[in-house]
């Protein structure tokens, strides 16, 4: 959970992290789902897929259908994805004092790399 | 090659990005109920709103919620409610199910708790289901079809279960959104991987179709399928919007590239015009059929920000949505409202090309391409109208008339100085080769030489109308044109005579404002003070508040194709259904956007949808085939005995204590719950109908008898031809009242009087009887012992004592004379003791020794008892003795008297009979037993036995 970047200044980042998201209590956020499209991981190429799954933030579970670029080429797989997840979807409670500085909504930038496991000899 | 087709079809059509106009939404908070978060909602036969979700169950009638109580407290999550023929369905997040008796489900909740458990669990040994249910459906064949999410399909067929699924390719993924029954009698299933079109043969084998991208589907994830009443196939997708499959060409022929509207989350059709579209964060669009166009709505609006969890067509012609955070929302779709630059709208007109014209008092705008271009700022514009080569002329306030080209450049622009015979032109209306005009000072024709030349264009006024206050013009199709004025009535131009119509069935008509023509060619004008008329062409025929009309003030007066009439006011609108002669009204509060009217500002575009012109924009009212209910169903819920709720479908007869009714009864009228009312009798009590706002009806003493309850709803105060309710039932009466129990006890008592009367006359013929025979024995008596025999030998005797024994003979007159004196006291009593009596026979006895001296005995008990006997009974047996037997010396006669069981004196004596009787009659023995018999129960016994005679006297 820690892994985020991107914030627009350390303290954005600590509040993010402690009184939002409270890593504390949640410290795993994590997607778990299967993709929609079927997907042939031999050939070479550029796919938009959808994967459908659970995301669960803030001890909260939510059903989304996720969009993400697949690429793949050779022994690696690069996927690139964004989305947004709504405070309110995952009981993310902003004060009221500062909502209007506070958007209602996270957006998620994801980037990963997979790399094709060597068949086992 | 479908692909392909499907682009090209998908190019051809056009994509209107203009803002559409926005239905009004109303707003219905859950308050009650805050625990339970509604994500599905259905509408039940009865008419009652369902909504299901986190929480449990809650039924909505327009204006309260009221919560179901589910089987089990902990599994409340409802995801999915239908109704079948005689059950209420629901489906729950745990993947269990429930149902509810149809009848069980309109009772008020507070009645349910009298039933033992309304809900009950359907449970099946054939399959657990542990997905959450997304949906129920009964096919014609009766089978009954279960979708899941995360399960696939099941299908309930003949008792036995049937599933498809992933696993065993029949459909393609186990995650169904939503499940239809599609026209060709198949069930279209959506999921993540494109449609499944599913179908059970009658032999119980599946047969699967799917629809996929490879087949022209925009997008494998669908979302939402609806059926259309043509038999097409409307399908919502995650990222491709809408596109629609047409099942009888395999084919789809309908699409939305380049939808950017998000995730299509539900929808519904109006008539075979519309689509409404819900969406998860853009609210609700609606695709115009024909058009082939989407009309979006202004993210701006308040519907444009709705995240959309579903829809719901009700039965009036409303759409329900819940939204957002289980919001539930009502919108009356015929009505949309179109902003426009200007709000106060004077005049509206649609074009052939559907181009909006709208004439303000800032100027004359033309809706093009997402905006509002203003043709003519700063005129006042009242009136526009349209001529057959397009030319387009809008009338303004005090300056004059213009002509326009149909993209709106001028053409020319006439004043009074040209010939018109007023600045004001209030209404204009076209003509063979030319157009009316009607203003404030008068009403003149204009008209052109061909081919049209507009610049010479020339103006004649209408001489014989006169110079004042002309407020409309209106040419019919039988080539008449009509004249509405201000002050006097009505004119009618035909043939080159001028009609006029100013006395109406006795009222006079100063003012018409408009005046239109319905498709029988009826006539119809609105008047200042008296409402509404129509001319069938012979009579005339008078429409005021009396006909349930709002006001008499109409503003606004136009027609659709289809027999509706729509009449605008400063306050609302009434729709009046010319056809089945039935008006209802409507306002904000029924979902209506605007309800200012403005005069005369109304046109009717060339699809039959009239647009009004108001004091907030542009209102569109979108007329449909569709029937939907318009008057609120009345319907009985619930019948309570002595407040114990009682199944009102299968009992209808009642014992004679069970009269302590209360019925129950709804009335649901979504479109405006507050002004239902209703009225009720009931027949065989009731004298007349009663009105109220209660829902509910009491008697608390009915009588025994036959009774029919009729219950009737009405929206707006009239119940003529409204819908009714009703429930027979019968009290049967207390047994003390009933026929046969009157009867028998009448019968009885008349029994028992006429044997009383009886047993009276009987008791006085007897003591009558008695005292005849007393009568007659007395006199007997006196007439024996006047008997000279007995007083010749008397004085025998007493001559042969007084010489030989005087003082004997003193005592034989003594005892003589007792004797005739105490027969003489005793004579009149009916009893004397028996010692009297003893007394008696003792004095008769001497009087008879001293006659027979020894030669007759007398014995007598010493101790007499207590009683009481008939006077001289036992003298008269004693002279009877001596009168029947001889008495000699050789033959003594001797008598006893004695008593025997305590009851009977006893006479007895030696039978020796004369031979020579004396004359008897027998009376005195026969008097003797016939007194008796009248007095006593026992009678007298006379026994022979020879040689003795023995009587027994009770």
């Amino acid at each position: 959970m820690r892994s985020f970047t991107g914030f627009n200044s350390a303290l954005q980042q600590e509040h993010f992290y402690e009184n939002y998201i409270e890593t504390e209590r949640y410290p795993i956020t994590s997607f778990n789902g299967k993709i929609i499209e079927k997907i042939d991981f031999n050939a070479n190429g550029s796919y938009t897929i959808r994967a459908k799954g659970k995301l669960f933030v803030h001890g909260e579970s939510q059903e989304r259908i996720i969009k993400s670029t697949l690429d793949i080429r050779d022994q690696k797989a690069v996927v690139h994805s964004e989305f947004t997840i709504l405070l309110s979807d995952h009981n993310i409670d902003i004060p009221k004092i500062v909502s209007q500085k506070i958007a209602t909504e996270i957006r998620v930038e994801v980037d990963a790399t997979l790399y094709r496991k060597p068949p086992s000899k | 090659m479908l692909k392909a087709l499907f682009l090209l079809v998908g190019l051809l059509l056009q994509w209107a990005i203009a803002y559409g106009q926005a239905p009004l939404l109303r707003s219905h908070p859950n308050k009650e109920f805050p625990d339970v978060k509604p994500t599905t909602l259905f509408q039940s036969r009865e008419g009652w709103i369902w909504l299901g979700g986190e929480g449990g169950l809650l039924r909505f009638d327009g204006q309260h919620f009221e919560q179901f109580p589910l089987p089990d407290s902990n599994d409340l999550q409802v995801t999915a409610i239908y109704e079948s023929s005689d059950r209420l369905w629901v489906g729950f997040q745990s993947g269990k199910i429930a149902y509810l008796e149809s009848r069980l489900s309109n009772w008020p909740v507070a009645n349910l708790s009298l039933e033992p458990q309304p809900f009950h669990y359907w449970s099946l040994e054939a399959a657990q289901l542990t997905s959450a249910i997304s949906g129920f459906l009964l096919d014609s064949s009766g089978n009954l079809w279960i979708s899941t999410y995360g399960d696939g399909l099941y299908c309930w067929s003949e008792g036995s279960m049937y599933r498809f699924n992933e696993q065993d390719e029949t459909i393609s993924s186990n995650d169904i959104y939503q499940m239809v029954l599609g026209a060709d009698n198949r069930i279209w299933v959506a999921t993540d991987a494109g449609i499944s079109i599913c179908s059970l043969t009658a032999a119980g084998q599946k047969r699967v179709q799917r629809l996929g991208t490879a087949d022209g589907l925009p997008d494998e994830i669908v979302t939402c399928l609806l059926p259309d009443p043509s038999g097409n196939m409307w399908i919502g997708t995650y990222d491709h919007g809408v596109c629609r499959y047409n099942i009888g060409k395999a084919v789809f022929d309908f699409g939305t590239p380049d939808w950017s509207l998000g995730h299509v989350s539900a929808m519904a059709t109006f008539g075979n015009q519309e689509i409404w579209v819900g969406t998860n964060k853009n609210g609700l669009h609606c695709i115009d059929i024909p058009a082939g166009t989407i009309r979006v709505q202004s993210p701006d609006a308040p519907i444009g920000k709705l995240k959309i969890n579903a829809l719901l067509k009700d039965r009036e012609g409303q759409i329900w949505l819940l939204a957002d955070r289980n919001n539930l929302y009502s919108l009356n779709i015929a009505f949309g409202l179109l902003e426009t630059p200007d709000k106060d709208v004077q005049s509206i007109l649609v074009d052939k090309h559907e181009n909006i014209w709208v004439g303000t008092a800032k100027g004359l705008y033309l809706q093009q391409s997402g905006g509002f271009k203003n043709l003519l700022p700063r005129e006042n514009i009242l009136s526009i109208a349209e001529l057959s080569d397009g030319t387009m002329l809008a009338g303004s306030f005090g300056n004059g008339l213009w002509i326009m080209s149909p993209k709106g450049g001028k053409i020319r622009h006439m004043t009074e100085n040209e010939g018109i015979p007023n600045g004001s032109i209030l209404s204009i209306t076209t003509d063979v080769d030319g157009f009316w005009l009607a203003t404030l000072g008068g009403a003149a024709r204009c008209s052109w030489q061909a081919p049209f030349a507009p610049q010479d264009c020339i103006c004649e006024t209408l001489q014989d109308l006169g110079a004042n206050y002309v407020y409309k013009v209106f040419k019919d199709k039988k080539g008449r044109v009509w004249f509405g004025t201000d002050g006097k009535g009505l004119f009618m131009l035909f043939n080159g005579s001028l009609r006029q119509f100013k006395e109406i069935n006795g009222k006079t008509i100063r003012t018409v404002y408009d005046i239109e023509e319905d498709y029988k060619g009826q006539i119809w004008f609105t008047t200042a003070a008296n409402g509404l008329y129509r001319w069938d062409g012979s009579s005339f025929f008078n429409y005021t508040i009396s006909q349930q009309l709002h006001s008499n003030a109409i503003q606004s007066l136009n027609l659709d194709n289809k027999g509706k009439l729509l009449l605008g006011y400063e306050d609302g609108l009434d729709i009046f259904n010319t056809v089945i002669g039935h008006v209802a009204f409507q306002n904000n509060s029924t979902g209506l956007p605007a309800q200012s009217f403005n005069l005369n500002a109304d046109c009717r575009d060339a699809k039959g949808n009239i647009w009004l012109g108001s004091s907030t924009g542009v209102m569109k009212y979108t007329s449909t085939q569709e029937s939907f209910h318009y008057d609120p169903t009345p319907s009985i819920t619930a019948v309570t005995v002595f407040m114990k709720a009682i199944d009102f479908s299968k009992i209808h007869a009642f014992q004679y204590d069970q009269n302590y009714m209360v019925l129950h009864f709804a009335g649901l009228w979504f479109t405006n719950p507050d002004q239902v009312r209703f009225r009720y009798k009931m027949e065989g009590y009731d004298l007349d109908w009663k009105v109220t706002k209660d829902h509910l009806a009491s008697y608390s003493n009915l009588p025994d008898g036959h009774y029919l309850f009729r219950v009737q709803t009405s929206e707006h105060g009239s119940f003529d031809h409204t819908p009714e309710a009703s429930y027979a039932f019968s009290i049967s009466k207390a047994f003390w009242r009933t026929w046969w129990f009157i009867g028998l006890s009448c019968f009885t008592l008349a029994g028992v009087f006429y044997f009383w009367i009886n047993g009276r006359e009987n008791r006085f013929q007897r003591e009558a009887l008695l005292r005849k025979e007393k009568a007659d024995s007395q006199f007997a008596a006196l007439k024996s012992q006047i008997n000279p025999h007995f007083l010749f030998n008397s004085f025998n005797t007493l001559i042969t004592i007084i010489e030989e024994q005087p003082k004997t003979a003193v005592e034989y007159v003594e005892h003589l004379s007792d004797f005739y004196r105490s027969m003489m006291s005793y004579r009149e009593k009916d009893f004397i003791s028996l010692q009297d009596e003893m007394a008696i026979v003792h004095d008769f006895y001497y009087l008879l020794q001293k006659r027979f001296e020894d030669n007759f005995h007398l014995q007598s008990p010493t101790q007499i008892p207590n009683g009481f006997i008939m006077p001289l009974t036992l003298q008269m047996l004693v002279e009877n003795a001596v009168k029947h037997n001889v008495i000699s010396k050789a033959h003594p006669l001797q008598i006893d008297i004695f008593i025997e069981n305590a009851q009977w004196m006893v006479v007895r004596n030696n039978l020796q009979s004369k031979i020579i009787a004396d004359p008897s009659t027998h009376f005195g023995l026969r008097s003797l037993i016939e007194r008796y018999s009248l007095v006593s129960s026992q009678k007298v016994i006379v026994e022979k036995p020879p040689p003795i005679l023995l009587l027994r006297c009770p």
